[in-house]
């Protein structure tokens, strides 16, 4: 790792004031060190954000809480571990919880952040290796199309095939409505914090077509600073990897559904690590609304509707092939959780 | 132990740290980064240079003067001189650098040293009795045969320890997700999860 100062501010405000695109905000510091320690990254700043307070009437920056009609408020801080553990994540958005337990390692849980998570840049081998030319490093082509790219995107993949490595990304983005709190300080001005919230399923994600340097639409001087999640009780979060341990998803699907008697009323289907932002499949939503709780067939429709329009490279055409089985099985784990 | 041929390799390379953290370079680098942040006076900037840093390691306060860039675990093995984590992927990915942080197993690798804080850093070492005497975790690792090169074993044993902490009854599923963050090349994971099993069952009764 290239040297850098490590600057320790105690209020949000002051965070917000250093924040810039080489003064970089660190939680748990996972991807941001991988990063570094691969020479992808060189900031001249670490910001720590470990000693920053709660900010007053905002939401908050740690723990899990249950807010009046039942939503789940998640600061960015909380730790995977605790999202993994939390019962009323477990409660009121199981997906969420099955998002963080699948990832990474027991170590990196305890550590790693929702906000990191969430933040997190692509695992193409080829973006992570300096040697290599990479759009999403300000490079003029994709060597990744020609190359090694058997885990890459299968949808959405004509410029960049580097697919969004975020679990809780595809949970958050299955839940109806879920949005993001962010704050910035006002320029110029004492400190005046700027809030922002941003549905996730409205413009957070950035396609590579749009600007292939950066995946979220936030700011450098912008922080991410809680999840909003509305109750989705009968959902689930299903991955498919090479390894169960510290493997980033093949494929992966988030499955919310709205259940009225034995009828699926409403579904959001969200698919993960199969494009360079999560999905939301409609076809795949489409195929159980008004179909019955347990009707199979359903459940293999949708499974296959969720691979229309797949643009599989030479070598991932099996990645449709997991994508359909992942589905299927997390419209099942939903199912399940149905009382 | 004893030192052979007078300098031995360690104690060769952290001659070179130690020139590197006090030479000229770090104070430069300290000066160059409070003109930058003097609009955020306030906020303590510290580095790029060497910066004091204590860590509490074992139950012995350590006052080191490292950069903010030193991980956890090149603070331990190579300023420190406690050499039971491992370097061995360097990305979290192994789980040979597992510490516990008060009680929670995370990787030293994957960590910065400056981050620590006030949290209690607890090594393979310190996992011993007093008098050095091993642990009962440590000695079911003998008793069942669950080591085989041992790269991995301190790791393991620390993660397994965290583990044990945080739910001390554990079935072999709860152990084989809970040490899944340690890779084992030689294989020894059925054994390893024996003496994890074991060290509950003796831990259950009080023993």
């Amino acid at each position: 790792m290239k040297p850098f100062s490590y600057a320790r501010p105690t209020t949000a405000a002051d965070v917000l004031k250093l924040l810039s695109p080489t003064a970089r905000p660190k939680a748990g510091g996972n991807d941001l060190l991988d990063l570094a320690k691969r020479g992808v990254s060189t900031p001249a700043t670490l910001v720590d954000l470990s000693r920053i307070s709660v900010q007053e009437g905002g939401p908050r920056f740690d723990g899990v809480t249950v807010a009046e009609g039942g939503q789940l408020e998640i600061g960015a801080r909380v730790t995977l571990a605790q999202i993994a553990a939390s019962a009323d994540v477990l409660r009121i958005f199981p997906a969420l919880a099955d998002a963080a337990a699948a990832a990474a390692t027991p170590q990196i849980r305890n550590v790693a952040t929702l906000g990191g998570n969430l933040l997190q840049r692509p695992r193409c081998a080829y973006f992570r290796d300096p040697f290599f030319d990479c759009l999403k490093r300000g490079g003029t082509s994709c060597p990744a199309r020609d190359g090694v790219h058997d885990e890459m995107a299968i949808f959405g993949n004509a410029k960049c095939c580097a697919t969004h490595p975020s679990n809780l990304a595809t949970a958050l983005l299955a839940a109806p409505q879920a949005g993001l709190a962010t704050i910035t300080v006002e320029i110029g001005a004492k400190g005046g914090l700027v809030w922002r919230t941003v549905e996730l399923s409205d413009g957070f994600f950035v396609r590579p077509e749009d600007d292939p340097l950066i995946e979220a639409a936030i700011a450098p001087g912008e922080l991410l600073w809680a999840a909003f999640v509305p109750a989705a009780p009968v959902s689930a979060y299903v991955e498919i990897n090479q390894k169960q341990s510290y493997d980033w998803a093949s494929v992966a699907c988030a499955v919310v559904l709205d259940v009225e008697g034995d009828k699926i009323a409403d579904a959001r289907i969200a698919l993960g690590a199969v494009a360079p932002v999560p999905l939301l499949s409609e076809p795949a939503a489409a195929a159980l609304r008004g179909k019955g709780l347990r009707d199979t067939a359903a459940w293999d429709a949708a499974a296959a509707a969720a691979t229309q329009g797949a643009t599989p490279l030479a070598r991932n055409g099996h990645k449709v092939r997991q994508l359909r089985a992942v589905v299927r099985r997390a419209i099942e784990a939903a199912v399940a959780r149905s009382k | 132990m004893t030192e052979r041929r007078g300098v031995s390799r360690r104690g060769f390379l952290k001659g070179l740290g130690a020139a590197a953290v006090t030479g000229p370079v770090g104070f430069a680098g300290i000066a160059m980064a409070a003109k930058a942040d003097e609009e955020a006076a306030a906020v303590p900037v510290l580095g790029p240079g060497a910066t004091p840093v204590r860590l509490k390691v074992n139950g012995k306060v350590h006052d080191l003067s490292i950069e903010p860039r030193v991980t956890l675990l090149d603070a331990l093995r190579d300023t420190i001189g406690l050499t039971g984590p491992k370097e061995v992927c360097d990305r979290g990915a192994c789980g040979g650098c597992t510490v516990l942080l008060d009680g929670m197993a995370v990787c030293g690798c994957m960590m910065l040293a400056i981050d620590v804080g006030d949290r209690e850093v607890t090594t393979v070492e310190g996992l011993c009795g007093p008098d050095g005497a091993p642990s009962d975790l440590q000695q079911q690792f003998v008793a069942k045969d669950a080591l085989q090169c041992g790269y991995c074993t301190c790791g393991m044993v620390t993660a397994a320890e965290g583990l044990l902490r945080s739910k001390p009854v554990l079935s072999p599923d709860e152990v084989r997700a809970g040490i899944s963050g340690n890779l084992c090349r030689c294989g020894t994971y059925t054994r390893i999860v024996e003496a994890v099993i074991a060290t509950s069952a003796l831990r259950r009764k009080g023993k």
